[in-house]
């Protein structure tokens, strides 16, 4: 579960950088967008790429921590690239199931606060 | 460089440098690629290879594993003065059991005797003799029939062109950024560099980390030389300084020592003895199994079990799994060895070279590695095949094929199919040859090669074209055909694999498939541009009935 | 590699101008491959004996030397193709490597 929500998190991640390079931006967005979205994009996907760094720390420690994270964002950035290439129109589709799920497992731990509160 | 001698730029010196240093050694990078990635697999490939292990099943029951091997290993090597035994993982469903008989204690390694036995009875399992997963593991960085020293020069050298090879292909990389994500496939020669650079880039840090630990792994043959002008030569002094405060690996098994107070003269059960230590592994190690159970003098005074932590939690130490050293007798826990602090420089050491080795990588991290490896692959892959691309428009103009460009696009073939195809004949004959054949190890090792320089030849006879798609379809049919062969030669096929939870079985006939569907793909793809190009040399049929195909 | 589509040039001047690119291809190929090993296994040594002057032990410091040995040799390489001139890139190599040998040796002995 850690593996898939640090992948996902890097693919948000780049998929946001992504959008901030003038190729890929008729690919993504309907129109070309403003300066400050794109400068938006670009400081919100390296910060999401920082925050996927977390999980992989915490689960493996420090040094294979890091080796997973490069894995996974090689991986990650390999699925963009294909998926830019073949269809790109699903990015949006990926990248909010993505948001969602990783909101679940993000939210999971409060989850099991519920039953105690549950009349 | 230029041949009119024109000044360039760096962008345009590093162009040239990076085609060259690839070239020349690109197919045995190649080679030295693809039996690297494989060999992060070394173990569970070895397991396929030995049909006769499958049918050892753990059963999940840590304890019954522990006590029947502690039993089987009473009658296998009662008189042993130590006894280790490493347990079923999720790579391995046998116990790894190994002792050492009184008297051996100066005959080193050959001094440790093996035997694997039956996780569930602790019976001993005599698989046939193969080399295994760890042929192409050798391979990978000592070649084969030459002397060590020769071959670890070569695969040195070759690593050192990679290193420059790397270094000189982002620096000319002009649109590394821009061109991060992209891959615009059908258009030739633009696809094949695409390729090219996006599985360079996109695992440039596995490349750069592979290619320096791989010097580093050498280093006692590459770069001997500072250690003999600081130690005067004195090598031994080197090694022991290296094992002893350094690497923090510790050794597998307890230290003797002389004044260790006397337990009574009872021999121990030993598999009643070992429950309640399991249990305190267990709750000193949350989430951790137990890997390695070594027992000192077993069934005599003063025993001594070392429990030792499966996998280890950083790479700087190397691995140095936590250990937990119990009393046989008494049960008393005696000392928790803790791995030892390294230096800065051992520690960059250790993180590079784990990371290429593997070492203790659990499931997910072995399989990022492979996939980075594959990656790897593709990456000299097509760059070989684009060398050859390139250059077909001078070919068309010259009107022949010059022959370094032959010697190149025939390499290729030998070198991405043809090792395909020398790989799926060793898998081939280790189930083909008699388990009881006398020399199978290395009938086995033969095949492979002489697979492969029939696929050489092959290669040169037939013109490029034809030989690709005849090649693909070869390995293509041989690797789809291997998972079918297993349990007809008396492994566990995919479907009992699966089911008994033995993944790593199941996890090479798998892999085998996916090797299979990829040459497939590529035979496929390279029948359908044949197709293409010689449907407009047809002249139109009359008849209406046929349409003109795209 | 890179072929230029040059101005048809007499044959006899082709042919020198191919001679002199292989005569360069050749000299900086043996600087980089030979020199650059030459280079860096004496900036290693230097390296081993400079180092635990510094404080690190033998062993690290021997450790350290290596790894970089290493480095020093893929950027000499890498620098011996990027410098315009093949006369440069030989000195620049060679010199260094030279006086660093020498000098090793003639502290080996003293040592």
């Amino acid at each position: 579960m850690m593996t898939f929500l640090i992948f996902g998190l890097c693919y948000l991640a780049m998929t946001m950088i992504s959008a901030t390079m003038s190729r890929h931006q008729h690919q993504l967005l309907a129109s070309v967008p403003a300066p400050r979205l794109v400068q938006g994009l670009r400081y919100g996907g390296w910060l999401v790429l920082a925050v996927a760094l977390a999980p992989a720390l915490r689960t493996w420690g420090v040094s294979v921590g890091i080796a997973a994270w490069l894995g996974l964002l090689t991986f990650a950035c390999l699925a963009l690239a294909l998926q830019l290439t073949y269809r790109p129109r699903s990015i949006w589709r990926c990248s909010l199931a993505l948001i969602a799920l990783i909101a679940l497992i993000a939210l999971m731990p409060l989850a099991r606060l519920l039953p105690a509160t549950l009349p | 460089m230029r041949i009119d001698h024109k000044p360039e730029g760096i962008r345009q010196s590093m162009s040239w440098l990076h085609t060259w240093t690839g070239i020349v050694l690109g197919w045995l990078l190649y080679v030295i690629f693809f039996t690297g990635t494989l060999s992060y697999f070394q173990d569970e490939i070895s397991l396929w290879m030995k049909p006769e292990l499958h049918r050892s099943v753990p059963t999940g029951d840590v304890d019954q594993t522990v006590q029947a091997t502690l039993a089987g290993m009473h009658t296998l090597a009662p008189n042993a003065t130590a006894w280790t035994l490493n347990l079923p993982t999720e790579r391995r469903t046998t116990v790894a059991a190994s002792w050492r008989e009184p008297g051996s204690e100066n005959a080193g390694r050959a001094g440790t005797k093996r035997a694997e036995l039956d996780a569930a009875t602790g019976e001993q399992i005599t698989p046939r003799e193969t080399r295994g997963g760890g042929f192409l593991y050798r391979f990978h960085f000592e070649l084969h029939s030459m002397p060590r020293a020769v071959s670890r020069w070569i695969v040195g050298i070759a690593t050192m062109f990679m290193l420059v090879a790397i270094i000189s292909g982002v620096i000319t990389h002009k649109k590394i950024f821009t061109d991060f994500f992209t891959f615009r496939p059908r258009k030739g020669q633009r696809s094949w560099l695409d390729a090219h650079n996006v599985t360079a880039v996109l695992a440039l840090p596995f490349h750069v980390m592979i290619t320096f630990s791989g010097l580093l792994l050498l280093m006692g043959t590459l770069m001997a030389w500072p250690v003999d002008a600081v130690y005067q030569g004195d090598r031994q002094a080197y090694n022991a300084e290296r094992r002893g405060g350094g690497g923090g690996g510790g050794g597998d098994g307890a230290p003797r020592r002389g004044t260790r107070p006397m337990a009574d003269a009872q021999p121990v059960d030993l598999a009643v003895a070992i429950v309640p230590m399991l249990a305190e592994a267990k709750a000193q190690w949350p989430g951790r199994a137990v890997g390695t159970v070594t027992v000192n003098k077993p069934g005599k005074p003063g025993a001594t079990i070392e429990l030792r932590e499966h996998g280890s939690e950083s790479l700087l130490s190397r691995g140095a799994a936590r250990r937990l050293r119990f009393d046989a007798a008494t049960g008393t826990l005696r000392e928790q060895p803790a791995p030892a602090p390294q230096s800065a420089a051992n520690a960059i050491y250790n993180v590079v070279v784990v990371a290429h080795l593997g070492d203790f990588a659990g499931p997910t991290v072995r399989w990022l590695l492979f996939l980075s490896g594959v990656a790897g692959t593709a990456m000299v892959g097509t760059g070989l095949v684009l060398w050859v691309v390139k250059r077909l428009p001078e070919r068309r103009k010259l009107g022949r094929t010059p022959w370094g460009h032959h010697l190149v696009e025939k390499s290729n073939i030998a070198v991405i199919t043809g090792l395909a195809m020398a790989t799926a004949g060793y898998f081939w004959l280790n189930r083909l040859l008699p388990a009881d054949m006398a020399g199978r190890t290395g009938w086995e090792i033969n095949g492979f090669f002489i697979v492969w320089l029939a696929s050489l030849v092959h290669a040169v006879l037939r013109p490029a074209r034809a030989a690709w798609i005849e090649q693909s379809i070869g390995a293509a049919v041989l690797f789809a055909l291997l998972p079918l062969l297993n349990p007809l030669t008396g492994g566990h096929g995919l479907v009992s694999s699966l089911v008994l939870g033995q993944l790593s079985i199941a996890g090479v006939d798998l892999a085998m498939l996916a090797l299979a569907s990829i040459f497939a793909t590529i035979a496929a793809h390279l029948i359908g541009k044949a197709r293409k190009t010689a449907a407009p040399a047809r002249p139109a049929p009359a008849a209406p009935s046929a349409p003109v195909t795209p | 590699m890179h072929t230029t589509p040059s101005t048809p040039a007499p044959a006899q001047a082709a042919s020198t101008t191919l001679t002199r690119y292989r005569w360069a291809v050749a000299v900086r190929s043996l600087v980089a491959i030979f020199g650059g090993y030459a280079l860096s296994a004496a900036c290693a040594i230097w390296l081993g004996h400079l180092l635990p002057a510094l404080g690190m032990t033998r062993l690290d410091a021997v450790l350290t030397a290596t790894m970089l040995a290493f480095v020093v040799h893929a950027c000499a390489a890498i620098w011996v193709f990027a410098i315009a001139s093949t006369w440069r890139a030989a000195i620049g190599i060679l010199v260094p490597a030279a006086v660093l040998a020498v000098g090793a040796w003639a502290y080996g002995g003293a040592a």
